[in-house]
């Protein structure tokens, strides 16, 4: 079984990574394509914080969005590494592991053509890469054939 | 949960708005007074929930004062002119000169050098840099040149998320610079603002250095109780989390715009501490502002980057508030329906209005907070003979001293927004020294202000 899992820096929760988890453990052998998509936005509870505070000038602000992008991209960057290695120790096969710019939707479009998986797996977005969890009921999307 | 709140609270400042302008529920009180009671309930629903930005409250306060026939328009807009505003404003570009020249970043990466030996010193290092930077330029913009320096040091010493280390790290970065921002009028628009509606209202002058006198102390004790802190949350084994794996970094030798900026610092400071009877304390920051201008250090493009220009209208119609509020009689009806809970100890009062100025600043901007809380404070000054200096001081120094929450302060949201602690941590932590900042600064109000020549 060929399985997807695509995540960025505002879209990855542990639920979703648990589910990937059991599904491997489950299918006892799968193949899977892990990709991290660095995304350029921040999330919007620190954007909103650091945009209603208001009194940071305009250079400043960018300054630190350009440091938390930064340092959420260097996160999500490590968070694929440890996903790879543990889906490696679950008996998980990792065909890709990497990062892969540009935009969500077009990627998925590309990566569903290419590989044609049997399970695509992408955690909804909320702040897993910063350490407030969105309450939020539903905390990834699937897709099985 | 949080929106429902803030919906909550900015329905009841809608209501109360309506309530006061209209019905006129206080029979004793003029049209005026009442309709300004309305205001400052609406304002402050405002500045907590910030349902519209900051500047733009601002600028509706400028509108209603007139409509609501509380000033005319041109006492209304003159207040936009205060001396405040022009201290604040010659203060964010003299600022400017630190950030854009980089002279911020060599001073903090230089000082750390000194506190690389084990992780206890370089979270003082860390918070000492914090507190020193926020003396001379605002907390919020230490606190955003700082963040890359800190994140660059957990990366180097490999410090999780969660972990204490980095917490205590963050967290550390925050308090100095809330810290070291109430120590002088320069780590923040809190001061400048006090200040210039003490005068507004009054006629009563502080200088730079009187100021400082009384803040700073504050400023250290707190700070000692911040460092007590961190040596005692700091476990042995944190011990061997050191920086001497910080590769060491060579800075060329000071540019001439950085030695232009310590340059005018000097003169600036020089001004405020020594001259300030014969030249007002706005003038000497805007002659630090142009002296930068005309010295090419900065230009007018890195004034217009640095400096948020909307908050000056916040601030502006933070001083027109406050200043209408106790002309037209409703800070005396405000302060002694207070009172009647307080009786006339003026020792309590100023323990109280402390104590209120220490929590409202956790939940609204410590500007907003000081801008609401300081005209009851003149009505209660003005009703039972309590100095307007200590009312001032009383109200603006804690004003600056959130710690829980990071929504209190931009150090504290800037801290936060790097991810190494929850806001669970900060309340855990934030307490604690919100505490310990209120009783030292009883102690200061009892036993060091009448020293000063402020008897309560």
């Amino acid at each position: 079984m060929k399985i997807l899992f695509v995540f960025t820096n505002l879209r990855y929760n542990e639920d979703a990574f648990n589910y990937l988890i059991d599904k491997i453990k489950k299918l006892g052998r799968a193949s899977c394509y892990i990709y991290f998509v660095p995304s350029k936005a921040i999330p919007r509870k620190l954007a909103s914080w650091i945009l209603y505070m208001g009194v940071l000038g305009e250079k400043l602000t960018e300054d630190l969005k350009e440091t938390l992008r930064k340092e959420l991209i260097m996160r999500g960057e490590e968070t694929l590494d440890e996903i790879c290695t543990r889906v490696k120790l679950e008996g998980g096969v990792v065909e890709e592991c990497r990062s892969i710019k540009g935009e969500l939707s077009n990627i998925l479009e590309k990566l569903y053509k290419e590989i044609t998986p049997d399970l695509v797996v992408i955690p909804r977005e909320g702040e897993a890469l910063f350490e407030e969890k969105e309450d939020i009921d539903v905390k990834f999307d699937y897709v099985e054939k | 949960m949080f929106s429902r709140i803030r919906k909550g609270i900015l329905l009841l400042g809608v209501f109360l708005f309506l309530f006061f302008v209209f019905v006129h529920p206080i029979p004793s009180l003029s049209t005026e007074a009442q309709n300004n009671i309305g205001l400052f309930f609406l304002t402050a629903s405002l500045w907590t929930t910030n349902y519209l930005p900051l500047p733009v409250t601002g600028l509706l306060i400028f509108v209603l004062l007139p409509v609501l026939k509380i000033l005319s328009p041109s006492d209304s807009f003159r207040l936009l002119g205060n001396r405040a505003v022009f201290f604040i404003l010659g203060a964010f570009i003299l600022s400017t000169g630190l950030l854009r020249t980089g002279l911020a970043r060599r001073i903090a990466l230089n000082f750390l050098k000194i506190f690389r030996d084990d992780f206890l010193k370089t979270l003082r290092g860390v918070f000492l840099i914090a507190f020193i930077l926020s003396l001379f330029m605002p907390e919020h913009a230490t606190a955003a040149i700082l963040l890359p320096v800190v994140l660059e040091i957990t990366h180097i010493l490999s410090i999780k998320r969660g972990s204490r280390e980095g917490k205590l790290l963050f967290l550390s970065l925050a308090w100095g610079a809330v810290i070291g921002g109430i120590g002088t009028m320069l780590g923040g628009a809190r001061a400048p603002l006090a200040v210039g509606m003490l005068y507004e209202t009054f006629g009563i002058k502080m200088s730079f250095i009187k100021w400082s006198l009384f803040a700073l102390p504050v400023a250290l004790a707190v700070g000692g109780i911040a460092i007590l802190f961190q040596t005692i949350f700091v476990r042995k084994a944190d011990e061997k989390i050191t920086l001497n794996k910080l590769p060491e970094q060579k800075f060329p030798p000071l540019k001439r715009e950085e030695k232009y900026v310590i340059i005018v610092y000097l003169i600036t400071l020089f001004l405020w501490v020594f001259l300030n009877k014969y030249i007002p304390l706005s003038l000497s920051a805007l002659i630090g502002a142009i002296l930068l201008f005309a010295t090419r250090t900065v230009k007018w493009k890195d004034a217009q980057d640095y400096v948020n220009w909307g908050v000056i209208i916040m601030y502006g119609g933070a001083i027109a508030l406050g200043t209408s509020f106790v002309k037209s009689g409703a800070a005396t009806w405000f302060a002694s329906s207070i009172i009647s809970f307080t009786g006339n100890n003026p020792f309590l009062i100023l323990a109280l209005l402390s104590l209120f100025s220490i929590f409202l600043t956790e939940f609204m901007s410590n500007t907003a907070a000081v801008a609401l809380l300081l005209p009851i404070g003149f009505g209660i000054s003005q009703s039972f003979s309590i100095t307007p200096i200590a009312v001032t001081l009383a109200i603006t120094i804690p004003g600056g001293l959130a710690f829980m929450l990071p929504v209190g302060t931009p150090p504290n949201a800037i801290a936060y927004s790097a991810g190494y602690y929850s806001i669970k941590d900060s309340v855990k932590y934030g307490v604690l020294l919100n505490i310990s900042s209120w009783f030292i600064l009883l102690l200061f109000i009892k036993f060091l202000w009448p020293l000063l020549g402020v008897k309560i």
